[in-house]
């Protein structure tokens, strides 16, 4: 070919770099990018190894080769690359002829080896190897050795014109290195503020505290309707409990997140709520959501105590259509069984169904460096149309400012959407991360969702027969209020002391929450108390007549330990089934059971079928209403900062 | 983030074997029809419920038109089948665009996302309320903000 290679003149000029010493070679990958490794980038020369693996690709059936310049086979162009099976045999022929080794060959190509001396002389050609930097697993920048030939301008292509073979074979692409895409647990180092999970978002949460407390989470499924979930090494790693992958209806590839959106989201979740079992259900086909009510109502079928949905659409007024509808009422169903929901206020949209009054609305509150807190401009808040008298978001979790939010570190799966769209730049505009390092940094009220479905884990935890409403009460009366900033600029509603749409009632706070959850636990239930009482009475019915047998010895020494008929006694002290009948005032109206209908809502129970009204078995000792009103305004006047 | 989607091909297609998915929406024992009624929510689902059974029947009427069926829940449940079956059972045409979104047609006429319950076959729209694909939804990560709608 005509053209010289560029990578020669690089060579030369990188190897003028080397002697320049240490500083000039971090500068140079500090200013490699996080593309394909270009020849600019070549490093130097190196020593050519003993075997060479190349593909051919016989004459295509389609009369244009794979290997032209901007030529890509796909799905539906790849029947044009495939070859006759006599051009194929013919040009193994040819390359065993000539002394390759051929591997194997299939109707697009065909795999084979040989020495270098090999490939110089069958194809009259010039090989050379290059040190180049390439992006390795785990994102990191090095050196690897490239084969390229001297005589055309396309990396790694042996063109066979003018050779034996020209009529048989279209062209030989030289293989090139590849990596595992094994990404790092830990997250690139980056200079700019963001957050780090799980610590930064932890704090930032004020979830540490809880943490310490021993309220992780336990025991509380949390079903995620997203794009899916990798299993990326940053949750293997820390031994966070995440069940296998349902697939909603026209969902694909179980093991994939093709977007990197649920992934990276759900470790907001961890951050809050580390002993939690994460139950991912996938909405997305490829890159696309698919049928997200379905999803749904896959999860609510999973019987969770939480639901989190960092999504939606922009319904700024109704009617709503029929599929917000069914999504409406799936939603009301599967709290009025017991599941909270939380969902994403939306980032500059009017969300739906964000603004479903039966759901925690998750806002935007921004964290800076010295731990000031002010609205996130990328969050939404209004008054819902739809909803007469419906505020949102409720509350807000740690979400990023304009432009972008990218604020939180996040895991991904490696190429994906969120990893290759998101990288590079600087930030603001770019996260500063590899293409394919499987991190990015992004929030969005995404973030929120999931980190607001972590402390009301903490919360079910800490009080399992909360319901839905209980659950979202606490968390709006222990927020921390955001009184600086302004929402994003589709509403610019500008916070200020007390409640309102640009964030809510402020940024969540964890540990205030479980405090305060626990004292609404140690209420005496209003609904069971007279259950404990009958057991112990039942030794006393006549026709268990217990006392009589004890009484005839069979044998001389028996009738001497009657350790069963003791038993029955000690019911007698019947001290605490007697407390509930203290009057006790529900501090939150017990939201009323749906009033009858035809036919069931059919929705299981959260945690596996059970309803949270039967679980008042967990209150603890009795506390007056009045008495817990006094102990949440003590932990809410502490004023602690995170 | 508004994360768009990225099919292959920009255009509008309708790929026969692409596995689609669609809600039915069973009809209301109270006669209450979803068109004008307020929005949902759990102070108001019990006037959307179903007569006993209908649920069991529209389940099964779709299983045996080749439709995989999902839970109910609220007042839906989800089907699922290729775009073909879809288009063979409902009488429409479907196209998918470059975020996953279907669109329903029928002789030239296009109807959104909603398929039409005259053209249903009498089995499958009977206790049938609606039928319809999900409008487009938008991942609420970070990168572009939404635009006002």
């Amino acid at each position: 070919m005509a053209t010289r290679k560029k990578s020669v003149k690089a060579a030369t000029k990188t190897t003028k770099q080397k002697t320049a010493g240490k500083t000039a070679k971090k500068t140079a990958r500090k200013s490699a990018s996080k593309t394909t490794p270009s020849r600019r980038r070549t490093r130097g020369t190196s020593e050519m190894p003993d075997r060479i693996f190349a593909i051919a690709s016989p004459r295509s059936r389609g009369g244009v080769s794979m290997f032209t310049p901007g030529v890509m086979a796909d799905a539906e162009t790849v029947g044009n690359f495939t070859s006759d099976p006599d051009d194929i045999q013919r040009a193994i022929a040819m390359l065993q002829d000539a002394g390759f080794e051929v591997l194997q060959a299939t109707e697009l190509t065909i795999n084979f080896s040989g020495a270098r001396s090999q490939f110089e002389r069958a194809f009259n050609t010039r090989l050379v190897a290059e040190e180049r930097e390439t992006i390795k697993g785990g994102g990191e920048v090095e050196l690897a050795t490239f084969i390229d030939s001297t005589d055309n301008a396309v990396d790694g292509l042996i063109e066979t014109t003018g050779t034996p073979f020209a009529d048989v074979i279209e062209g030989i692409a030289i293989e090139t290195p590849r990596y595992f895409m094994s990404p790092s647990i830990f997250p690139p180092r980056k200079s700019y503020w963001h957050l780090t999970v799980p610590g930064d978002v932890s704090v930032g949460c004020n979830a540490d505290k809880a943490h310490r407390g021993g309220t992780t989470g336990t025991g509380i499924r949390i079903a995620m309707v997203d794009s899916g979930f990798y299993r990326h090494p940053f949750f293997e790693a820390r031994g966070y409990r995440v069940a296998p992958v349902t697939l909603g209806p026209g969902a694909t590839l179980p093991l994939r997140d093709e977007i990197g959106h649920g992934t990276g989201e759900s470790a907001n979740i961890f951050a809050v709520a580390p002993d939690i079992e994460l139950l991912p259900v996938k909405a997305a086909n490829g890159t696309a959501l698919v049928n997200t009510t379905g999803a749904f109502n896959a999860a609510v079928a999973l019987s969770p105590h939480i639901i989190t949905n960092s999504w939606g659409s922009s319904r700024q007024n109704g009617p709503l259509s029929a599929a917000d509808q069914a999504m409406a009422a799936s939603i009301a169903a599967a709290v009025a069984s017991g599941i909270v929901v939380v969902f994403s206020a939306g980032n500059g949209h009017w969300g739906f169904p964000g603004q479903h009054p039966d759901v925690i609305s998750a806002g935007g509150a921004y964290m800076s460096e010295n731990g000031n807190l002010r609205a996130s401009d990328y969050a939404s808040g209004f008054m819902s149309n739809i909803y007469p008298g419906r505020r949102v978001p409720d509350l807000s979790g740690l979400v990023g400012m304009r432009p972008g939010a990218k604020y939180i570190m996040l895991p991904v799966e490696a190429g994906d959407l969120i990893d290759t769209d998101g990288a590079g730049g600087t930030h603001p505009n770019g996260d500063e991360t590899a293409r394919n390092d499987a991190w990015a940094a992004f929030s969005g009220t995404s973030a929120a969702a999931p980190q607001l479905a972590g402390a009301a884990a903490l919360i079910k935890q800490a009080c399992p027969r909360l319901t839905p409403a209980e659950v979202r009460d606490v968390l709006m009366r222990t927020a921390r209020d955001v009184t600086t900033g302004t929402n994003h600029p589709n509403f610019g509603i500008t916070a200020g002391i007390g409640p309102d749409a640009a964030t809510g009632n402020g940024l969540v706070d964890a540990h205030r929450a479980v405090l305060t959850a626990k004292l609404r636990c140690m209420a005496v239930p209003l609904i069971p108390p007279l259950r404990p009482i009958v057991p112990p009475l039942r030794p006393f019915l006549p026709p268990l007549g217990p006392i009589v047998p004890p009484l005839r010895p069979f044998t001389p020494s028996r009738p001497l330990i009657p350790t069963i008929p003791l038993r029955p006694l000690l019911p007698l002290t019947p001290a605490v089934p007697l407390l509930p009948v203290r009057p006790v005032l529900p501090l939150i109206p017990i939201r009323p059971i749906l009033t009858p209908i035809l036919t069931p809502i059919r929705v299981p129970g959260p945690g596996g079928g059970l309803n949270p009204n039967t679980q008042a078995e967990d209150a603890g000792p009795g506390f007056s209403a009045e008495e817990i009103t006094e102990l949440e305004k003590m932990i809410m006047e502490r004023g602690e900062a995170p | 983030m508004m994360i768009t989607a990225r099919r292959s091909g920009a255009h509008a297609r309708s790929p026969a074997d692409d596995i689609l998915s669609a809600l039915v929406i069973v009809r209301a024992a109270s006669g209450r029809r979803l068109a004008g009624s307020a929005a949902i929510d759990s102070s108001t689902i019990a006037a959307h419920a179903p007569a006993p059974g209908d649920v069991e029947l529209a389940q099964q009427a779709y299983g045996d038109h080749g439709f995989a069926v999902g839970p109910y829940i609220g007042i839906s449940f989800a089907i699922s089948a290729p775009c073909s079956v879809f288009e063979r059972q409902l009488g429409v045409k479907l196209a998918v665009d470059a975020q996953g979104t279907v669109s329903v047609s029928a002789n030239g006429t296009d109807f959104g996302q909603e398929v039409p319950l005259d053209r249903v076959p009498p089995a499958l729209r009977r206790h049938v309320e609606a039928l319809t694909f999900m409008p487009p939804t938008s991942l609420h990560g970070s990168d572009e903000p939404a635009t006002m709608i």
